[in-house]
């Protein structure tokens, strides 16, 4: 009886070591910062070429993508392998959209042109009140890839947390992680393969689809803001933990002594857009739409509510009672 | 490279089996050729199926019904070759080639009898509506999109092992019946300024199908169009 339960207490030490050696080693924030950094200085300049499969939820989709950066211009075409042959192509501020199963091609001004894959910018000293980085100190293997895993855990549950697998050889991400605080994944990105060219050829940024017959249709830039009424303001008091008013010179009401229509909100990592619009005003083509109550679309939540005869909506990549608190420190001034 | 080849690389590929090298030069192929274009799709909805994917929301029923239609009538001389390799009839000098073709043919009549399972029970009373049906239902759940129980309080973020299966969520919508009113304007609007740090969801909905983006759209004129030309 007693060597067995020796044998016992032997095989169940064995696994115990087993699952602690089969684990990455996490180092502290330094390396994982230096990591990041690196990362989002290949993506900020690197040429690629890659297919990838990407998982929302269950949902699961397997794209081609090619990224070109030349003289700080952007040109990046996605192509679907779902057999609907639908692309989509960024070039600069123009988006154009190719639905073949429907014969329509679809334009779009855009403003910031930061690519699909985007760098995780915003990673300081400060960040660390909110998410602990952490990095493996071995790196380890990823669909043939080899990569150190740096992780970005948030500290509440009023953030997701992040995942990066990066290349040791290019400091490319080959698999990125959205993470909700239960550990859950929410999304993720994972190259089955990726090139890093030195030239992009032209014509691989060009659309496969034959147009002809095609309905081409505009959209214009979307968001156009409204006149509100109302001054409102972002309570400091009642915002998350963490989330500041953050300024943005690019956004047409920041340097307008008229009433904000438009607050960006974030953490450093996190990223809140709130619009603020005249209720009563009616709808316009090109016009926000009205969203009401709590709306999730993939890993964006949206939350909607009238104040003071205004629409408050706040969008983010954050859970949902994040912009429900968001929406309710937004008050009259 | 023989057609059956190039096809049992791409299978090998979706099975995470071909080494990184051979899997850009089968990518690269498969994205140029028309018919290996098709067999990616193929085993897509394959692996759609095993995993037990929504395939309504990513593919709409009669699509499917029509796709597998289409699929057996242009592809007789597979479905042929599976139903030898199950009848263990055809003998060969070639056992290589012969098992290759007919693990291929397996593979797709077994998709199409899953894919079929799926059209069935979604025609069977008393079933859920056919945007909620899942192959989960008929195909047994794998650990990678298996989901774990919401904990009580938060725990540290998963420190992962690349051999530990991610569970995998996706947040609540409370709102499913608000799901057509556009919300694509924020979106597109909130990504013009703010940075995601990973940035999926708009283009993941809208080519899915799942948005309308042409609803606020307006045709172009016939000068705009040619000068795109």
């Amino acid at each position: 009886m007693a060597v067995t339960a020796g044998a016992k207490m032997v095989r169940l030490g064995a696994a115990c070591l087993l699952a602690v050696l089969s684990w990455p080693v996490l180092a502290g924030s330094t390396d994982a910062r230096a990591l990041i950094g690196r990362m989002n200085e290949a993506l900020a300049r690197r040429n690629y070429d890659g297919v990838f499969v990407q998982q929302i939820g269950t949902r699961r989709e397997t794209w081609r993508i090619i990224h070109r950066m030349r003289d700080g211009r952007m040109t990046e075409r996605l192509i679907s392998t779902d057999g609907s042959g639908r692309e989509f192509v960024r070039d600069g501020s123009e988006a154009v959209w190719y639905f073949p199963d429907r014969k329509v091609v679809l334009v779009e001004q855009r403003g910031r042109a930061s690519g699909y894959i985007t760098a995780l910018y915003g990673v300081d000293a400060d960040t660390e009140k909110f998410y602990q980085l952490r990095s493996s100190e071995q790196p380890v293997r990823v669909r043939g890839f080899m990569a150190r895993l740096v992780t970005v855990e948030p500290r509440d549950a009023l953030r997701y947390g992040y995942r990066y697998w990066i290349d040791e050889k290019t400091s490319m991400p080959v698999r990125t992680q959205l993470v909700a605080a239960s550990g859950e994944v929410i999304a993720e990105i994972s190259f089955i393969s990726m090139a890093l060219p030195d030239m992009v050829d032209e014509d691989l940024l060009k659309p496969d689809a034959d147009t002809t017959g095609f309905r081409w249709m505009r959209r214009d830039k979307p968001g156009a803001p409204s006149s509100v009424r109302t001054a409102f303001v972002a309570r400091q008091d009642l915002l998350p933990p963490g989330f500041r008013v953050k300024s943005f010179p690019n956004l047409p009401a920041a340097a307008d002594p008229a009433p904000r229509t438009r607050f960006i909100i974030s953490d450093g990592l996190a990223w809140v857009s709130v619009f603020i619009e005249d209720a009563s005003a009616g709808e316009r083509p090109g016009a926000m739409r009205r969203a009401e109550g709590l709306v999730q679309m993939g890993t964006t939540a949206a939350y909607s509510l009238t104040a003071a005869g205004h629409r408050i909506t706040v969008v983010g990549d954050v859970p949902a009672d994040t912009v429900r608190s968001i929406a309710a420190a937004i008050q009259p001034e | 490279m023989s057609e059956q080849e190039q096809i049992s690389q791409l299978s090998a590929l979706f099975d995470g089996e071909l080494p990184r090298d051979q899997a850009e030069l089968v990518i690269r192929r498969a994205l140029k050729d028309p018919a290996l274009r098709a067999a990616w799709s193929r085993y897509s909805l394959i692996g759609a199926c095993v995993r037990g994917e929504p395939l309504a929301a990513a593919l709409p029923q009669v699509d499917l019904a029509a796709r597998v239609r289409t699929r057996l009538a242009s592809e007789p001389e597979l479905s042929a070759a599976g139903k030898a390799d199950a009848d263990n009839a055809a003998a060969s000098a070639n056992r290589t080639s012969l098992w290759r073709r007919g693990a291929l043919g397996g593979a797709i009549a077994a998709s199409v009898a899953l894919v079929s399972l799926v059209i069935v029970k979604s025609m069977m009373p008393g079933t859920g509506a056919p945007a909620e049906l899942t192959a989960q239902q008929v195909a047994p759940q794998p650990a990678a999109v298996a989901t774990v129980p919401p904990q009580a309080t938060p725990a540290p973020l998963l420190v992962a092992r690349e051999s530990a299966p991610p569970s995998y969520t996706t947040p609540v919508d409370d709102s499913p019946g608000r799901r057509s009113a556009p919300l694509f304007n924020y979106v597109a609007a909130h990504n013009d300024v703010a940075v995601s740090a990973v940035r999926l969801a708009p283009l993941s909905s809208v080519m899915g199908g799942g948005f309308d983006l042409t609803q606020d759209a307006v045709e172009m004129s016939a000068a705009e169009v040619g000068a795109r030309r």
